[in-house]
């Protein structure tokens, strides 16, 4: 069953569960892309930037879907 | 009591800081943070050199909001029209930015024309109200530094421009003897290439610091404002000297095996001469008197010994014969300069004739990397601007906008500058700037209370960040701490603004990570790639319009593409160079020296080429000298068939091949020459025509060396991990 969609609270602060998951996402897309550049796996992109905004977003999507809730 | 400079540095800030905060909240002026920030970015090392850019904020901030007030009243109700104005002004001030002396004028242009729009658009009504307070903020903020360090611990540029042009002129006398002995090989080789590569990574940083402090101690200085056309003449020949210096390293080492001492037995006065001019230069800056100028130095070459050199060594030692005479006369022109400066001889015009520049020089010559940065920027602000219109509630809102141009412009034109690199400095400032906030500002009632906080949080920022290469992590700290915390008359305490301020950074900085990639990947190592093939494109299209025997003179377009040309043959070892030290050491692996012989390889052909076209313009030769002529045109179409092929790919050259094809080139040319000459009459050097075709000849082997030696450096360099692509 997916977690039901709420508000994330740290200290008495509400922050969107979006911003959690994107900031989360974002630690861990630098995690795996220095990860694929040390073991040359980025060398079969064609563009590393674009590659990086997808795994980002695939990150969020995964994380504020099965995570958070969101 | 002895304090440190760093701390008087800080106490002035700190006290600037607190008064000109003081004086804008008794008038009750909204916006005091400007005054601030004026502050905190004026605050320079010396007194000049913090006049000079409070002068160019001043100035900037009063051409930038009268740019802003023209736009609003232009386009008041026209938001597309008024933002393409405003982004072509922007884009305008980054061109301006980065080809200009005075940069600094240009960013501040750029930046407040954007904060007063953004302020002033969207109420029109104000407008003028917040130009004037943006105006009249920086005003005060500017007067009141000034008047601080103009009484609190004066420091004057005067000296330190002194003893920096003296430094200047020992490493240069020490960089004159370290090649005099390679040259001559009186100390082992390796010895003198490892000090002298010390010493031109000393040269740098000191020639910098030379031309900085020369801008700041006319300001601050009357001694070197009085000599300040003098001062401009001995900064253009000590640029002359470095030229020189050079172009005699490129040349050193064809002459290395010869029997110099006998082939110009006046070379041991000729160096005891170069020294006793630096010691009159250095004795001389100390403010002490010299006894009596010292002329120049006459080179004669011994004819007999002469004669026994093969063609190729005759032309490397003319070519470093015509290096040694020049230095003498720079370095004889220097001492002259510096005895008038200083009152010892009367001052006489010593501008001497100067190579005019072409007239082509003074048309636009659009510059490649100019444009890119003003892409970047554009495409940041239009960004922001999109997602301004586009997304309800974004945090920041106009605010943005604001904020993101001073940033964007500082980026694009130091585009080797990471932008995560500066994500750890500006987290910590909002973090130390919401600390304040929060626990600190609501127990403060008045400016009593209020100013010391200022002055502690200020001396402190600059104290820890005092260093030359901190500056950023200064301003960032300052300039966060001033907008996060928002003082004013009103205060108001609210985590909403600071939140928002906060994400407000992150919007910026998540704009400014994906613009970094447009319009070309940042990477250091995909642009020294880039920036290479333009080289070697330009080299090539450079050298095909100086062919030799050239009957029709060229046509106004192709003037036009030879000083484009020229001036990316020029720029493009500097900029490499300055992007070498940003590569990954993974990428250079098996490489024991690094990029350094690669950059020095490519600054030698940049000369040679330019060297080409001004020999071959002026080589005069008679009909006798048409068969080596031809054989030199060969060998030019081959040196032009080469740089075809490297613009296509710069690492792909072949050491091997490149060294086979000049020596046999070489050893034909060797036997052409020895006939002819044996057969004509042409055979004394000092003839202008003889000296004019060894100048022809040497330029050509020395450019064919110089691609030999790139090639060479190339080879160790696994270029395949550099063509990769990464994140």
């Amino acid at each position: 069953m997916l977690p039901i969609p709420h508000e994330f609270a740290i200290g008495g602060v509400y922050m969107p569960p979006l911003l959690v998951a994107g900031f989360l996402g974002g630690i861990l897309t630098i995690f795996t892309t220095k990860w694929m550049n040390h073991y040359r796996i980025s060398r079969f992109f064609f563009y590393p930037p674009l590659v990086y905004v997808s795994i980002l977003v695939i990150y969020t999507v995964i994380i504020s879907t099965f995570v958070i809730g969101g | 009591m002895n304090i440190s400079r760093k701390a008087q540095e800080a106490f002035k800030t700190a006290l600037a800081m607190t008064i000109a905060y003081g004086i804008s909240l008794y008038l009750n002026w909204d916006q005091t943070v400007w005054a601030g920030i004026a502050v905190a970015m004026v605050s320079l090392a010396t007194m000049g050199q913090s006049f000079n850019k409070a002068a160019l904020r001043m100035i900037g901030t009063l051409f930038g909001a009268i740019v802003a007030l023209f736009f609003i009243a232009q386009f008041p109700q026209e938001r597309w029209l008024f933002m393409i104005a405003l982004s072509a002004w922007v884009a305008f001030c980054t061109y301006m930015m980065l080809g200009s002396d005075n940069p600094y004028f240009w960013h501040v242009s750029g930046f407040v024309c954007a904060i007063i729009c953004m302020g002033g658009g969207p109420d029109p009504v104000n407008a003028f109200d917040t130009a004037m307070l943006r105006t009249q903020q920086t005003g005060l903020g500017i007067l009141v530094y000034s008047l601080v360090v103009l009484f609190v611990w004066p420091n004057s540029s005067g000296k330190a421009f002194l003893s920096v042009t003296e430094s200047l002129s020992s490493l240069h006398q020490k960089l004159f003897q370290t090649h005099f002995s390679i040259m001559t090989n009186t100390q082992p080789v390796e010895e003198s290439r490892q000090s002298l590569q010390e010493l031109k990574q000393k040269e740098f940083p000191v020639l910098n610091q030379f031309q900085q402090l020369f801008l700041a101690a006319r300001n601050d200085s009357s001694d070197i404002a009085q000599n300040q056309k003098l001062w401009n003449q001995y900064q253009v020949k000590v640029n002359q000297y470095v030229k020189t210096l050079d172009v005699w390293h490129e040349n050193i080492s064809d002459i290395q095996l010869l029997d110099l001492f006998k082939l110009i037995p006046g070379l041991n006065e000729y160096y005891n001469n170069i020294n006793k001019k630096y010691t009159q230069i250095g004795q001389l800056l100390k403010g002490e008197k010299i006894d009596k100028t010292i002329e120049t130095c006459e080179l004669e070459v011994h004819d007999d010994a002469f004669e026994q050199l093969s063609h190729f060594e005759k032309t490397a030692l003319i070519v470093n014969i015509t290096q040694l005479k020049r230095i003498d006369q720079i370095s004889m022109e220097l001492v002259n300069l510096l005895s008038m400066i200083t009152g010892q001889t009367a001052y006489k015009n010593t501008s001497d004739s100067l190579t005019l520049p072409s007239k082509y020089s003074k048309l636009f010559q659009p510059d490649i990397d100019r444009f890119s940065a003003v892409i970047r920027v554009m495409a940041s602000l239009w960004i922001a601007f999109l997602s301004l219109i586009y997304i309800n509630d974004l945090p920041g809102g106009v605010t943005n906008i604001s904020i993101l141009v001073p940033f964007a412009m500082v980026f694009a034109t130091t585009p080797q500058l990471p932008v995560a690199k500066l994500l750890i400095p500006v987290l910590g400032s909002i973090a130390f700037a919401c600390l304040i906030y929060i626990f600190l500002l609501p127990h403060m009632s008045s400016f009593l209370s209020l100013g010391p906080l200022l002055f502690v949080v200020t001396f402190i920022i600059c104290y820890l960040y005092a260093l030359p290469q901190q500056v950023l992590n200064r301003a960032f700290g300052l300039v966060l701490f001033l907008a996060i915390t928002g003082i004013s008359n009103d205060q108001v305490y609210s985590f909403y603004a600071m939140s928002t301020t906060s994400l407000t950074f992150a919007i910026i900085f998540l704009i400014l990570a994906i613009t970094a990639y447009i319009p070309f990947s940042p990477q250091p190592d995909k642009v020294f790639l880039r920036l290479l093939k333009r080289f070697f494109r330009s080299t090539h299209i450079f050298i095909s319009l100086a062919a030799l025997n050239q009957k029709k003179s060229l046509t106004w377009h192709q003037n036009y593409l030879k000083q484009f040309h020229k001036l990316q043959l020029m720029s493009i070892p500097a900029k490499l160079n300055a992007w070498s030290r940003f590569i990954n050491p993974e990428l250079l692996i098996g490489s024991n020296k690094g990029l350094l012989p690669i950059i020095a390889n490519l600054q030698a052909i940049s000369n040679r080429v330019q060297e080409i076209h001004v020999v071959a313009s002026e080589a005069h030769h008679s009909e006798d000298l048409n068969v080596i002529i031809q054989e030199l045109q060969e060998w030019h179409a081959k040196l032009q068939i080469a740089f075809t092929d490297l613009a296509q790919d710069p690492t792909i050259s072949d050491s091997e091949y490149f060294q086979n094809r000049l020596a046999e080139i070489m050893s034909t040319l060797e036997n052409r020459i020895k006939a002819l000459f044996n057969k004509s009459n042409v055979q004394n050097y000092k003839t202008f025509e003889a000296n004019s075709f060894y100048h022809l000849l040497g330029t050509y082997r020395g450019l064919s060396e110089a691609l030999v030696g790139y090639s060479k450096s190339t080879d160790s360099i696994d270029w395949s991990r550099w063509k990769e692509q990464r994140f």
